[in-house]
């Protein structure tokens, strides 16, 4: 009863004070594996995905027009009519020469070293993440496709990251840049391993757990390990850029530039176990196949 | 502008599933083409908008509206979702907290609200994942904060208006900040 008046005279001291301490529930389970929600998921892949899929080839398409048109307006002291017909006839170029870059990019993916038991699905950034803690990307490829979480980013350049979070139709992707990312790796020359971290800017790496005694120089080359199950051995991830070593203690620092340009990332190919079954001639054919891009 | 008359039906029907549409749509589009330059991210519409709810709406309402504007922020970010969830909702509590102390009205205060809360939002993120390990540079930290917040000030000018059509659309009335009642739960 004295507790029943007490709490009804300070019930808004109460609420508030469970309303502030209520967002440390979040960080103190920061470790532990809560079950996924749905209700986002089915969303976004309904409205989201598409949405962002259209705007993304929309804006890449009106960029492209709008540079060619300039280019054409500049030229002003031309004919008029000429102008018309050149821009007409520029305006056809260009979305033949963008389909001639696509085809090249795609060329190049299909060029990928097969890896036994595993094959790539392809499939198209459409957007990037909205924080500017992570460095994280959205492809248009999901659960739909078999997509599952830790599965390997990558393309013919190399090493692009780790799929995050999967829904339907589309996945997130973190890059190897991003802070998070951690893969192991060794230097292609003296076969020093450690792990590559990254440091959370575009295009800059970490070297891990790099031994003093290992011989690192500026300039070699460093490949995934494999030993980490996400990555197949031997993908590019970058090149030694600055190396470090102090007169005293057990490890050196290096860091490294990745092969990947973020910025410039179009196309991946996530890596996909193939599923289980029986050694067949079809299975041994289909070892390297590369699964359509979704449209 | 005027806004359009509804009815009490249309209101109450349609409000929630347009807000959802509008949301996802928004949300679409931020993270395809509202993108800041040099990786900055992408501007912060939903933060925004939840700091406008901070503004106008009782505690209650605050803490129902602001768990579900960051269901939408989870499934855009990156950013380990304990972590983003606690800055969110302590960014926005902070707010209401000031707005119900200082008693604010007017898109000036609603402005200086929102980088306040920004600046909040984005320094306690970075502090909990430098914590971990795994926050970026503070050099890029701070001149991606810096480059964010002549956007944040745009769309909260922007989006102050915006709101209040909406609410005249949808006949809500700004609950009133003042603790006019000691230990009322509103």
């Amino acid at each position: 009863m004295a507790f029943n008046r007490f709490f009804l005279r300070n019930r808004k001291k109460a609420f508030l004070i469970f309303l502030f301490l209520a967002p440390l529930v979040p960080l103190l389970l920061l470790r532990v594996t809560l079950p996924k929600i749905h209700v986002y998921d089915t969303l976004s892949s309904w409205v989201v995905q598409p949405v962002a899929e259209t705007t993304s080839n929309l804006v890449g398409g009106v960029r492209v027009v709008w540079d060619r048109y300039v280019s054409v307006v500049n030229a002003k002291s031309e004919n008029e009519r000429l102008l018309r017909e050149v821009s007409e006839l520029k305006q056809k170029i260009v979305g033949f020469e963008e389909l001639q870059r696509e085809n090249s990019r795609l060329s190049k993916a299909l060029k990928l070293e097969p890896v036994a038991g595993h094959e790539y699905v392809a499939a198209r950034v459409i957007g990037q993440d909205l924080s500017q803690e992570s460095q994280a990307f959205f492809i248009n490829a999901g659960a739909s496709q078999g997509l599952e979480p830790r599965m390997a980013v990558v393309t013919v350049d190399g090493v692009v990251g780790t799929i995050k979070k999967v829904f339907s139709h589309t996945s997130v992707f973190v890059a190897a840049s991003d802070p998070t990312h951690d893969l192991d790796a060794y230097v292609s020359r003296s076969r020093a391993r450690f792990i590559v971290e990254g440091r959370g800017e575009p295009l800059v790496g970490r070297l891990k757990y790099l031994d003093r005694a290992e011989d690192v120089m500026v300039g070699d080359e460093i490949l995934s390990s494999g030993l980490d199950g996400v990555f197949p051995k031997g993908l590019l991830l970058g090149w030694v850029v600055r190396v470090e070593k102090p007169k005293t203690g057990v490890t050196q620092s290096a860091e490294l530039r990745m092969s990947v340009d973020l910025g410039r990332l179009e196309e991946v190919m996530v890596v996909r176990p193939m599923a289980a079954g029986p050694a067949t001639a079809a299975n041994a054919a289909a070892s390297s196949t590369v699964r359509e891009l979704p449209l | 502008m005027r806004a359009p008359r509804l009815t009490l039906t249309q209101r109450r029907y349609l409000e929630f599933p347009l807000l959802v549409v509008l949301l996802l749509v928004l949300q679409g589009m931020q993270i395809s083409f509202i993108q800041l330059p040099a990786m900055t991210g992408s501007v912060p519409l939903l933060f925004v908008l939840g700091v406008y709810i901070a503004y106008t709406r009782s505690w209650k309402k605050l803490a129902v509206l602001s768990c579900f504007l960051v269901l939408f922020e989870l499934g855009a970010s990156g950013v380990t979702s304990g972590i983003l969830i606690a800055a969110f909702l302590w960014s926005l509590f902070g707010a209401r907290a000031f707005v119900a102390q200082l008693a604010l009205e007017g898109r000036p205060s609603f402005i200086v609200l929102c980088l306040n809360a920004f600046l909040f939002f984005r320094i306690f993120t970075w502090f909990v994942l430098a914590a971990r390990g795994h926050a970026p540079p503070i050099g890029d930290a701070v001149s991606g904060l810096l480059l964010m917040l002549p956007f944040v000030l745009f769309l909260a000018y922007l989006m102050f208006p915006l709101c209040l059509l909406w609410d005249e659309i949808f006949g809500h009335v700004p609950d009133d900040s003042r603790d006019l009642t000691p230990g009322e739960l509103r």
